[in-house]
Formats: structure tokens, C-alpha cells, sequence
């Protein structure tokens, strides 16, 4: 680290030495929104006339260095905000914070409309690959039981898939669901899901910006193969008391946020979310049931500090559970088995402006994931039975790490990125403690398992010419344990070329390690599914990625256009071997589970690694602005894998391997106080496994049996067996489904409120979602009928919202 | 009111589950399916030729659904000539009665005694099967040159301490198998171990009569990972059938060979321990061989979990299901204490 820190002084030593000579000014500051005050990340800011500019950084900072010898005109703009422009008379290096008023699409008054990162032109930036999604469109676009979700409007870009119906989970250019880093105000979340993978535990109401990283991954990002999902809460309204809220079907949430002191030097912002399904619920169930409950809830704090013009603290928090409980109350027992899990985030920033040059941020960043399910199970003091049994099982990981990062910008040729970063991880598998009456507790665990995670990096976004930007870092990570250590080097880089008319030819690669594994042995989100270190066994995944691109911004229409092709090819990645099998919750119940998880024949043995390849072509028409906006998406991709240990290691079609992706999302502002949305997608089905046949087989043993006749020892072949054919070699339906709402608005003395109606699945397809056979027994005949079902879980389902904020 | 409407409606969709199922149709046709293993050490050569069933519609669960086949035309062929096998009913040994003499089984399957039709290690074989109503299908399989040579084949005996089915302790013996592997080549091996008790005792008439007691560990190995090295199977632990010495009487003879050998009530009686050994086969086997018992295994292991992966069945017989297979074997034999 120290090496790479050395080399990065010299560098930039050395640039700024031969630029020195060159008469230039930097101009540097910071954007906020007009009204709240809330920093803007990935604003544009560029010199008018000159093809010349930069972008502001997640903490709304900005520098740009220009050579002049007269004056010059700043613009800065950005999706959903009116353009500021300034004009700089003073020939010499200068601060100038800006304010961006936002746009006013429905309201006359301010509204905020804090939007995602995004470029104006996409034509003018080396990256690629890369998605933003401004929040207030997440608002608009119909939703799942009306609860917004940002995973779920993700799912609606090209490149970007999702796995059954109604599932947050997501897949990411032949990627798994595990491959994904999601990170929230820089703390990973390991587990996205509320409700079984329904939902994911991401409240739009307290984010400013959502950006999703496909590929050409820049060098500050490690740690997952397929992608980056990069989330930041808003820092909170340093103007006014601000109160926003909403009550769906399903869930209520509710946003607090303002200044903590007149100076307008710090806000705060608390959200809060909860479903209520229980509470009706609670009336309909059953006197022996009373008690049984489920619920899920969400909270995210965040406080920021503005010591000086320099140094900023920000302290935000993500706390959310899901507790379920099944009470069965008998007349001399009770029994209540209970399921909670969730995850914690906590994340300490200090933003430092060391100079118009170079700025800083140290993350100290908490992290973890906790599964817990219980049965309680005691006597009546009734009929006094005392006895008494307890069984509490559990599994975790936490994080503790420490992030330093640097922005440096030295000139108008360089702006350069470095940091590192450190986690220490702690895995807890299964931990077992069981407390009866007539016995003394027991408790038992698999090992605690310790690994430290560490990355450094450097990148580089280097303009040799003002048509040619190249991204080129290097990112050096490690993982160790008590038992392995894994060092890999991760050179990324891209490039952009822009050619005349807002045309952009880009090209990207980069390669990256995974050092820690998803066991989900369902693939749909379930809270068991664990999280495990690489070990000697199972190497760390691996993957590498080219990627070509064409970008192309119409301005005067608010539209862009990209079209990206894609090869990745992934190593070390991991499935369940064949025959493999595994308690479950629903089967097994919690002492199953538990039962199974500490005592079983440990992970490395159930699991295989494989290589596997994706690659296809993306295609996006964008519109940000406008009354119409939403976008058009198109995925042709293919994805294959190829285990030793699976289809006896012949090449098959991976689950999700989706030929055709289709997604239309279109929202319309029919008057100021109308909005019309709709979604329509299209998805090649799924890749699976099933018998289409069965047939009776033995198997041979080597030898001569006891009867003394070698050619006759089969064994066991009265067992009737399924065939099944190649692994994945049946394709479920495709998946397609309409999607429609309409939001009304409106403008009251005090606040603003929005009616929403919203249909899910419009025209009652039946999608289906997972296949089972069904057998029915004539016993007069002795005849059993089998069937193959398709099950689909949700037809056409309305659902309402109501929206306030004043 | 709205809201009450809206949470009707969602709880109607909720409920209306059945109407969420639809049938589907999977694409069948019968296809013949093949058992051939193939060995120089074998005396006679056995083809089984069944059919697979459907998986959906109207079933009549029992072995009825899996017929063997009688009027396939089977053709073994070495490349140079030509055997048409013909189907055979067999009374075959299958197992021992209580008294040591064998049980026969009437079998019938495609039968060819390996004097007419030497297997011979090196060779490929054909088998071209057809059969009315059903695609014909053929498959090969070439003999392994190479076999485990018995020097290389060593078993360790350890003496382990547990208890025995009823709790009391017993000390057992366990055999550990290890073997050299076949050296510079990508190797399959399928281990088999008989473990044999034999003993007298006197019947009802006194007469001294023989009583055998066996049991069988058998395993799958592939030298992926480990070759040319010494490769182990796992222990065969001799616990459970150790304590054999008494068994039900006359007249509740309950079962000879198995390893619940003895019958339960009637008069115990007492045998007189001969001798105990256990034979260890170690076949080099062709990589068919290998895929198709391990990929059964797995399913057997697997049985009845509805949350188990699934588990493929591999098939070198081209049009049909099944595995043709050549293994070529070597045995030593081991006295246990």
C-alpha cells in the first residue's frame, strides 16, 4: 500500500510539474439542491464553447483546472434541475458553490427532485455500462402492490434480469443474484430481502441516487463479479422541516427530514417503513393461534455536519428486521416457533477539502446480516406441566471496515481516484443453543470463521485529447483467513471516443474476485441463505469482461441511445453438486435446520465450481426528460456453464440464461396533475431441470456376488428412476406482464398529496413460477393420475396509494 | 371504502390459488433401456433391455410398467463377428438360505456364455438392439488393458470399539482399502468388498449344517485430483453383523443371507464360527461405467427429498437410455480375526 501511495505522489508530482508552466486557473466548489441544500453527485459542469468539463463526485464536489486568458462561462446542469451558469471574470483560482433550482414537472411549487448521477451527455464520458435511475421516476413507474421498489426498477433495464415473479433478486449479464455488491452509503447489505425476496429493503423515500455498474468496472469498486448497485441516502433538508409520507396496501413509511441548527450547517433525515398486513390479520386468526404475527419494518437515519467549507461528517444508519411468529396454543402446551432476520448498516463519513485539488473522505463502515429462528415450546401452568424447551438458531456475517479515498484532479487532462479500503468480516454459519427443563442448555457451533478483506486502488480518467477519454486503474485486493490467503491484481480500463454528432464509441475490460459465497439453496431470497468464505476448496469466483458500445445523445429530443455488446467469462463460480441435499425451514422446521447446519457434512462438500459464460448485446433508448420520459430496453444474450461435476461436465444453459429480454417503461405527464405510467416486460423462461421420463435401473457393483456369478450382481433395480435428460434442457414459459398506474396529484393549503391506482399484471397472464407434479390416487382402480402443474402466484392485483408531503 | 374494496380484491387474488395452476404437457416417446457391462473376468454376458414410462398420466404403479423387453433383436459384435443373444430364463442363485445352500431365481434377460464370446481386454465391443414399437438403438464400450495388479491392492484391519444394535459394547474390525493408481491415465475404479461369516451349527435333527452371513460395501472412485497416488476407499466398518453367533431356529428361518440374518423367537441357535474374510474386488472400469453408478447412486441416496438436486442419469445408449460398460477386474481376499 505504502509502494502504491509512493508511486501516486510521485506521479502526481510529476504532472503537475510539467503543466506548471502553463498559465490556468481552478475553479472548485460544491452543488447543492436550491431549497434543501442537499449535496448533488453527478452534476455536469462544463465550460461553454470548450469541449471541457467534469462531474461532480458523490459529495457534490467538483474541480476543473482550464487554461484561459480571458473569461469563461461555467455551466452546470443536471436531470430534473434548471441550468445555473456562471460567469467567471477573475483570471485566478476560485471557490464557487452553486445551487441548482429543480425543475418543476407536476407542481408549481419547489419540489425536490433529487435525482440520480447522470451525465447530460452520454456521448462525453469514458464510462460505460453504467445505469442511473433518477428516484423520482422510481415514484412514477407502476409497482408491485403499489410498494416502490428500487430493485424491482432496476430489474427493468436492459442487461438486467430478474429471477422468478415478483422477486427483488437480480441477475446481471449472466450473473448470479449473489454477485451483486449493493452498498448503502458505502456498507454492503448482504441480504436485500424482506418477505421472502418480495421486496428489497431499500426505502426509496431515503435516497437520493441509485446507479447500477454492468460492466467496465472503474477500479474504486471491488468485490463481486457482475455488479455494482452504489445506493446514497439523502443527507436530509438543511432549509426547512420537511414531512413526506405514504399509506399503501401493505406497508406505511414515513420521512422526516430538516435542519438541526439555524446555521443551516447540519439536517438530519429519519425514514421510517412498516407493513401492517398483521394487524387486520390479527383479528382472522384463530384463538389457538393468537399471537402468530408477521411484519417487516425499516428505519434509516442520517445526520450530516458542515464544520467549515472544508470538513463535512456525515453519520447515517440503515436498521431493518422481519419477524414472523407461529404460536399453536394448546391446552397443556404452547409452541411458538419464531423467524426474524435482518441487517444493520452504520457509516461514519468525513469529507475533507485539502485543497481546489484534491479532496477526501474516510468511511468507517459497520455491516451485518443476522438470521434467528426459534421454537419455544412449555407447559401449562394449568395443568402444571412445566417442562420447558427452548431452541434458538442463528447465523451471521458482520463487517467492521475502514475506507480512505481520495479525488484528485491536478489538471484538465487527469482526474485521479485512489484509496484502499479494509474489512474484517465475521462469519457465524450456525449457532446452536438449546435450553429444556430435564436437561442442561446445550449449545453447540460450527466454527467462527475470521477473514480480513483489503483493496487498494488507483484509476486514472486521463483526456490526451478533448475527443478521447481513457479510464485506466489498477486494483490490488486481498482476502485472508486463518487457513488461505488470496492476493489478485484487477487491472480495469476504459475507453471513449467521441465522434461528431453526439456519437461515442467506448470500449471497457475489467476483472474481478469474489472472496465470498452465497449457499442459497433455493435461488429465491430466503433469510437461510448463508454467506461463506472461500477456503482452500472453494477458490475465490473470478470473472473478466469486455465490453463494446455505441452512445449516442439526441439533445433535442432528451434522448440517448446506447448499444453494448458483452463477453464475460466467470471462473471458480459455484453451484450445488448433483443429488446434494439440505434441510430446510418449511420441511425441516427449526430444529431440522438447525440439526442439519451444525452438524452437517461441511459446505465445501456439497458444492462445485464450474466456469461459465455470458455474453450478448444491450440495447437502451433513454428519455430523462420531457413529458414523456422512461425507456425502451432490449437484451439478446446467451449464458452458459460448464461444472466437471455437473451434466457430466458437458456445457448446459444456466437457469436464468434468458434469450430475449424485453422491458418498455413509459411515464406520461397527461396534465400537471396527472401522471400515467406503464411497464410491459417480455422474458424468455427459465432454463430447468425436469424428468420427462422414468425407467428401472440397478447399479453394479465390482465382483462376484455371494452366489458366486459375476454377470448377474445388479442391485436395487426394482427402483423406478427419473430421467431427466440434459441438465436444463426444459424451457418454462416465457414471462410477460403489463404493468399500469395513475397518479393524481395535488396542491392543498398545506401540502401536496398524491392518489395513486395501480394494476399489476394487467392482462392476468399466468407466468409461471415454479413447476411441481401433482398425483391423484384412484383407489377403486389403483390408478394414479400424474400431472405436471405450472404454478403462478400472482394474476391481475390492484392496489392503491396515498402520498403527503408538506 | 376504496381501501376495504382494494383489500377484498387482494385477498380474492390471494385466494383464488387454483385457478394460479395450469397443466402441462411434456413431450414423451418409449425409448428402449440398456444394461451391458462387459469384463474379461465374467462367465456370462447379460444384457437387460426394459423401457422407460412416462411421467405424467394415468400410472399403474409396479415393476408392470417397466417390462423387460423378450422380442429385441440383440447383436453383440466384437468387430470382427457377429452374436445375435438370445433371450433366456435362467434359474440363477440369488442368495443363500439359512442352511447355506443357495436360493435361485428365475431371471430372464439376453443371455451369452463368455465361451462362445470371449471378452477380450483391448477390445471395443457393439451392441445394436432393436425392438418393434421402439427406436433401435446401439452403443460400444472398449475393455480396459489395465487392471489394479493384486500386489498393489492392500487392506489395513483396524479394531474399532461401539456398541451394537441392542447397546452393548462390541469392538469390531474395519477394513480400509487402499490401491495404487493405474499410473499416467485418467482412471475410474468401482471397489467392491464382500464380507463373508461363515459357521456351523447343529439343526432341530442335530445335524451340522452350514450358515453364511455376508454383507457388501461397494464405491465409485475417479482418480481426478489424485493420480498416480494411492487412492483409499472409504473404511468398511464390520460392526453390525459381528454379533451373528445366535439365530432363530428351524421353522423361522426368517432370512439366510441378509444382514438381518437372524430370525426373531423360535430357539436360538448356536453356531460355531468357521471363518470370517472379506473379498475385495478392484475394478478399472471405462469412465460409462463410473458416470452411470455414481449418477444411480446419487439418486438412491437422494430418494424420497423433494428439496435434493437432481440428479442426471448418464446414457451412452444412442436413441435410447442405459450404459454399455467394459471393466476389468483383479481380487484379493483378507482373513478377519
Amino acid at each position: 500500500m505504502k509502494k502504491t501511495l509512493l508511486l501516486f505522489i510521485f506521479f502526481s508530482s510529476l504532472i503537475t510539474h510539467i503543466f506548471s508552466q502553463n498559465t490556468k486557473i481552478t475553479i472548485s466548489g460544491s452543488v447543492k439542491e436550491s431549497g434543501s441544500g442537499e449535496l448533488l453527485p453527478g452534476v455536469s459542469v462544463y465550460v461553454q464553447g470548450q469541449k471541457m468539463g467534469t462531474q461532480t463526485n458523490n459529495y457534490g464536489f467538483y474541480s476543473l483546472t482550464v487554461n484561459t486568458n480571458e473569461k469563461i462561462t461555467l455551466v452546470f446542469s443536471f436531470v430534473g434541475y434548471l441550468q445555473n451558469v456562471k460567469e467567471i471574470t477573475s483570471l485566478k483560482s476560485q471557490t464557487i458553490n452553486i445551487e441548482l433550482p429543480p425543475e418543476n414537472r407536476q407542481l408549481d411549487e419547489v419540489k425536490v427532485l433529487a435525482s440520480s448521477p447522470q451525465q447530460q451527455k452520454l456521448s462525453e464520458t469514458a464510462q460505460m455500462s453504467q445505469v442511473s435511475i433518477p428516484v423520482q421516476q422510481i415514484k412514477e413507474i407502476p409497482a408491485f402492490m403499489g410498494e416502490k421498489d428500487v430493485l424491482k426498477v432496476l430489474q427493468l433495464m436492459p442487461g438486467v434480469q430478474k429471477g422468478s415473479e415478483g422477486n427483488v433478486g437480480i441477475y446481471v449479464r449472466g450473473g448470479g443474484a449473489d454477485q451483486n455488491l449493493l452498498i448503502l452509503d458505502d456498507a454492503p447489505v448482504y441480504n436485500a430481502y424482506h418477505l421472502f425476496g418480495f421486496f428489497s429493503v431499500f426505502n426509496g423515500d431515503a435516497l437520493k441516487s441509485v446507479e447500477l455498474t454492468k460492466g467496465g468496472f472503474p477500479a474504486r469498486y471491488g468485490g463481486r463479479l457482475s455488479s455494482v448497485i452504489e445506493m446514497q441516502m439523502k443527507d436530509g433538508n438543511k432549509e426547512k422541516m420537511q414531512v413526506e409520507g405514504g399509506i399503501g396496501l401493505i406497508a406505511s413509511r414515513l420521512v422526516v427530514q430538516g435542519p438541526i441548527s439555524k446555521n443551516h450547517r447540519s439536517s438530519f433525515l429519519v425514514s421510517g417503513r412498516r407493513t401492517y398486513v398483521d394487524i387486520p390479520a390479527a383479528l382472522f386468526i384463530p384463538t389457538q393461534n393468537a399471537g402468530s404475527t408477521y411484519y417487516f419494518y425499516d428505519l434509516n437515519a442520517k445526520v450530516n455536519y458542515d464544520f467549515n467549507n472544508t470538513n463535512r461528517l456525515f453519520l447515517s444508519g440503515y436498521f431493518g428486521r422481519d419477524k414472523g411468529v407461529i404460536a399453536d396454543v394448546q391446552l397443556n402446551r404452547t409452541n411458538n416457533a419464531g423467524l426474524n432476520w435482518g441487517n444493520a448498516t452504520g457509516t461514519m463519513r468525513w469529507n475533507h477539502i485539502f485543497n481546489e485539488k484534491l479532496f477526501s473522505n474516510v468511511s468507517l463502515i459497520h455491516s451485518s446480516y443476522q438470521f434467528e429462528t426459534s421454537i419455544e415450546n412449555k407447559g401449562s401452568i394449568l395443568t402444571s406441566n412445566t417442562s420447558l424447551y427452548n431452541l434458538s438458531y442463528s447465523s451471521s456475517i458482520r463487517d467492521f471496515g475502514a475506507k480512505v479515498d481520495f479525488d484528485f484532479y491536478p489538471n484538465s487532462q487527469h482526474s485521479i481516484k485512489f484509496g484502499v479500503q479494509a474489512t474484517a468480516h465475521r462469519f457465524t454459519p450456525s449457532a446452536l443453543v438449546v435450553a429444556d427443563s430435564s436437561l442442561n442448555t446445550i449449545r453447540e457451533s460450527t466454527d467462527i470463521i475470521d477473514a480480513v478483506e483489503s483493496g487498494a486502488y488507483m484509476e486514472d480518467t486521463y483526456r490526451p485529447f478533448s475527443n478521447l477519454r481513457i479510464n485506466l486503474g489498477l486494483r490490488f485486493t486481498s482476502f485472508t483467513t486463518n487457513t488461505v490467503s488470496y492476493q489478485n491484481p484487477e487491472p480495469r480500463l476504459s475507453v471513449a471516443l467521441t465522434l461528431p454528432n453526439n456519437l461515442a464509441v467506448k470500449a471497457s475490460y475489467a476483472k474481478m474476485n469474489q472472496y465470498i459465497h452465497l449457499l442459497s439453496n433455493s435461488g429465491v431470497g430466503l433469510p437461510t441463505d448463508l454467506w461463506v468464505p472461500s477456503t482452500s476448496l472453494v477458490k475465490p469466483e473470478r470473472s473478466q469482461q469486455v465490453a463494446f458500445g455505441l452512445a449516442k445523445d439526441l439533445p433535442e429530443k432528451g434522448l440517448t441511445l446506447t448499444l453494448e455488446g458483452y463477453y464475460k467469462k466467470m471462473d471458480n463460480i459455484i453451484a450445488y453438486k448433483e443429488g446434494s441435499t439440505f434441510a430446510t425451514l418449511s420441511i425441516d422446521g427449526p430444529q431440522g435446520l438447525a440439526r442439519s447446519q451444525v452438524n452437517v457434512i461441511p459446505f465445501e462438500d456439497k458444492v462445485t465450481a464450474g466456469q461459465g459464460w455470458a455474453y450478448g448485446s444491450e440495447f437502451l433508448v433513454q428519455k430523462k426528460a420531457g413529458r414523456l420520459t422512461g425507456w425502451v430496453g432490449y437484451t439478446l444474450s446467451w449464458i452458459r456453464h460448464q461444472f466437471d461435476e455437473l451434466n457430466f461436465g458437458k456445457e448446459f444453459w444456466a437457469k436464468y440464461d434468458r434469450r430475449h429480454d424485453a422491458s418498455i417503461v413509459g411515464i406520461y405527464q397527461l396534465k400537471p396533475r396527472i401522471t400515467l405510467s406503464a411497464t410491459w416486460v417480455y422474458g424468455t423462461g427459465n432454463a430447468i431441470t425436469l424428468p420427462d421420463a422414468t425407467y428401472r435401473s440397478g447399479y453394479k457393483i465390482a465382483g462376484v456376488d455371494q452366489a458366486g456369478v459375476a454377470a448377474i450382481n445388479y442391485r436395487g433395480e426394482f427402483r423406478e428412476l427419473p430421467d431427466y435428460g440434459e441438465r436444463n434442457s426444459y424451457r418454462a414459459a416465457p414471462y410477460h406482464r403489463l404493468d399500469a398506474s395513475i397518479q393524481f396529484h395535488k396542491k392543498m393549503k398545506r401540502h401536496e398529496r398524491t392518489w395513486e391506482f395501480s394494476v399489476y399484471n394487467l392482462y392476468n397472464r399466468r407466468n409461471p413460477y415454479f413447476y411441481d407434479f401433482k398425483s391423484t390416487n384412484n383407489a377403486a382402480t389403483g390408478i394414479t393420475t400424474k400431472t405436471l402443474a405450472q404454478y403462478s402466484i400472482f394474476t391481475l392485483l390492484p392496489a392503491f396509494s396515498y402520498s403527503f408531503k408538506f | 371504502m376504496k381501501k376495504i374494496l382494494t383489500y377484498i380484491s387482494f385477498i380474492l387474488a390471494f385466494s383464488s390459488c387454483k385457478s394460479l395452476v395450469t397443466d402441462i404437457d411434456i413431450p414423451y416417446s418409449d425409448r428402449l433401456v440398456v444394461q451391458c457391462f462387459l469384463s474379461p473376468q465374467d462367465t456370462l454376458i447379460e444384457v437387460s433391455v426394459t423401457q422407460t414410462a412416462p411421467v405424467i398420466g394415468d400410472i399403474v404403479e409396479g415393476a408392470e410398467r417397466y417390462p423387460n423387453i423378450p422380442n429385441a433383436t440383440v447383436v453383440l459384435s466384437d468387430g470382427q463377428k457377429s452374436v445375435t443373444i438370445p433371450y433366456l430364463s435362467k434359474q440363477l442363485p440369488s442368495s443363500y438360505d439359512a442352511d447355506g445352500e443357495y436360493v435361485y431365481t428365475t431371471r430372464a434377460r439376453y443371455y451369452l456364455s463368455t465361451k462362445n464370446f470371449p471378452i477380450i481386454t483391448g477390445k471395443t465391443y457393439s451392441l445394436r438392439i432393436s425392438a418393434p414399437n421402439f427406436p433401435s438403438v446401439q452403443s460400444s464400450c472398449s475393455i480396459p488393458v489395465k487392471v489394479v495388479a493384486e500386489k498393489n491392492i492392500s487392506a489395513t484391519q483396524e479394531i474399532l470399539a461401539g456398541t451394537d444394535r441392542r447397546g452393548n459394547p462390541i469392538s469390531y474390525p474395519s477394513i480400509g482399502v487402499k490401491f495404487v493408481d493405474i499410473p499416467n491415465e485418467e482412471s475410474f475404479y468401482s471397489v467392491g468388498q464382500f464380507f463373508y461369516q461363515k459357521g456351523t451349527y447343529k439343526d432341530a435333527s442335530s445335524n451340522t449344517k452350514l450358515r453364511i452371513n455376508w454383507t457388501t460395501k461397494y464405491e465409485y472412485i475417479a482418480d481426478k485430483g489424485q493420480e498416480n497416488q494411492t487412492l483409499l476407499a472409504q473404511a468398511f466398518d464390520l460392526k453390525s453383523y459381528n454379533n451373528w453367533g445366535t439365530f432363530g431356529g428351524t421353522g423361522n428361518n426368517g432370512g439366510g443371507g441378509g444382514p438381518n440374518g437372524g430370525g426373531q423367537g423360535g430357539n436360538n441357535l448356536s453356531v460355531t464360527p468357521t471363518e470370517k474374510y472379506v473379498e475385495i474386488y478392484v475394478a478399472n472400469t471405462d469412465k460409462a461405467y463410473y458416470y452411470y453408478n455414481t449418477a444411480i447412486d446419487k439418486i438412491r441416496k437422494a430418494n424420497g427429498n423433494p428439496f435434493a438436486e437432481p440428479v442426471l442419469t448418464y446414457s451412452n445408449i444412442e436413441n435410447g437410455l442405459g450404459v454399455m460398460a467394459g471393466y476389468n477386474q483383479s481380487r484379493i481376499v483378507v482373513k478377519v480375526p
